[in-house]
């Protein structure tokens, strides 16, 4: 009688235990995630050439195409020897005067950007009477190939134009 | 009711803000933007932002002002709408005050002026404000406003045979500098003259305008502009050509005394040009070739 009862019970502590294994097999491995890539070092490895200009209209309300609000026109801007520019860790930046440079307000200055984590844009000459920005379309991490800065031109506290700037790493 | 009041004080706001915006940036200005010239506007004018010197008599008077005007159109003597005589306005003419030295006068444009909304465009509102009698005021000066002009851009209906890039930001000028990127565009779809379909050598004969009659040109005329490689339009494929330059640039050879470049002046033509029959004619059927498209430069910043 007593045989017969743990003939019954041995099947169910068997499943059970089985069960508790393969639950167990399949619980996810514990994850972590890497740190966020330096967009500071992703700027500052390496020196950045223009090879594309967009231009755009800000005048007009609606657009039904890009191509109603954009036109690419690197070749009025890049006629020479395009742009290069060299934003380095320690702060400052130089650029060569290559054909493009007119939109940089100096060949040389200080340049950091608006967040050191998460950044949004680059200022230049911050605090001083000449400071100004860019925006940055795309971000720009060590494993990212283009920069894309966005210019804006004021006049009178208005936009005037805005240009897409597209460099490649040197 | 409480809902009501919210979005009362949420209205005003807005219509608040939308008037001083205009405020702060015109003498004069209509509404809505942009018109309907067969329907109803609304012409203001912010006496505070004028400056002729008789505007001191009117600032934060009592005694109505009125609108003196003559263009699109001035009514002849005898006319209802009349401007009347200058030391005893039209009362149909008087402004009503909206406060702060702000007055505004509703009319439909097309009917007030008795001319077509095409006049309407063309000419734009020319006015002044006055008083009913604007003779000498107390600061020896007429009791009135410098003339005021208010610039209606005309709705574009389709494709452009001639446009430009970046758009106009006004009716004739443009937000950009002479150090910005111009973009003439020639839309060949649109073009009504036969001698000019299929065809695909076109160049701009450009003239940078640096004074009232003075210009500055690459070629000397439409003849001579194929000679000049600098000057020819990019096929931008679908029968649109473009011809992109940055003025500065592109004039600085011939400009050896830096002059400022006011405006631009083109004609599209094919490199070799016989007669009219090689040139895209401009947008003024009553000047010789069509005169010339002018976009004027955004010259405050370069």
């Amino acid at each position: 009688m007593q045989l017969m009862k743990n003939i019954r019970i041995y099947p169910s502590v068997v499943f059970v235990v089985l069960l508790l294994t393969t639950l167990h097999s399949c619980k996810p491995e514990k994850r972590t995630l890497e740190p966020a890539p330096s967009q500071s070092e992703g700027l500052t490895m390496s020196a950045w050439t223009l090879y594309r200009v967009d231009q755009i209209d800000v005048n007009k309300q609606l657009a039904f195409v890009e191509s109603d609000t954009l036109m690419e026109v690197s070749d009025v801007f890049i006629d020479g020897n395009p742009l290069e520019v060299n934003f380095k860790a320690t702060g400052d930046f130089e650029l060569n005067t290559g054909a493009g440079s007119l939109l940089f307000p100096k060949p040389v200055g200080k340049w950091e950007f608006d967040n050191l984590n998460y950044p949004s844009s680059i200022i230049f000459e911050k605090g001083t009477p000449e400071e100004s920005s860019v925006s940055l379309l795309k971000p720009v991490r060590p494993r990212d190939a283009n920069l894309v800065l966005k210019f804006n031109k004021y006049c009178g506290g208005q936009r005037t134009v805005s240009y897409h700037l597209w460099f490649t790493r040197k | 009711m409480k809902k009501m009041r919210v979005l009362f004080s949420i209205c005003s706001l807005w219509v608040s803000c939308f008037l001083a915006n205009n405020a702060n940036a015109q003498k004069a200005w209509a509404t809505p933007d942009p018109i309907n010239p067969n329907d109803s506007i609304t012409v203001w004018v912010d006496l505070k932002k004028c400056e002729f010197a008789g505007v001191a008599n009117m600032l934060g008077a009592t005694q109505p002002v009125y609108m003196w005007t003559w263009n699109p159109k001035e009514h002849p003597a005898g006319h209802p709408l009349n401007n009347g005589k200058w030391n005893e306005s039209n009362e149909a003419l008087r402004l009503n005050h909206f406060g702060d030295d702000v007055y505004f006068f509703r009319m439909i444009p097309t009917q007030f002026y008795e001319v077509s909304a095409g006049d309407l465009y063309a000419k734009d509102i020319s006015l002044l404000v006055k008083f009913k009698d604007g003779g000498t005021g107390a600061n020896g000066s007429e009791c009135k406003t410098e003339d005021l002009k208010i610039d209606f851009v005309a709705p574009v209906t389709g494709p452009e045979k001639v446009s430009c890039f970046p758009s106009k930001k006004t009716k004739d000028t443009l937000s950009i500098s002479g150090n910005d990127v111009f973009t003439i565009i020639y839309d060949r779809n649109e073009e009504e003259k036969d001698s000019l379909k299929n065809k695909e050598d076109f160049y701009v004969f450009i003239k940078a305008r640096t004074g009232a009659t003075s210009f500055i040109t690459i070629a000397t005329n439409e003849k001579t502009t194929g000679n000049f490689e600098q000057l020819a339009m990019k096929n931008m494929g679908n029968g649109k050509f473009r011809f992109s330059i940055i003025p500065n640039k592109l004039f600085a050879p011939y400009n050896p005394t830096n002059a400022k470049i006011l405006s631009l002046q083109v004609r599209i033509v094919r490199k070799k040009v016989v007669n009219q029959n090689d040139m895209v004619d401009g947008p003024n059927p009553t000047s010789q070739f069509g005169g010339f498209y002018e976009y004027w430069l955004n010259t405050n910043c370069e």
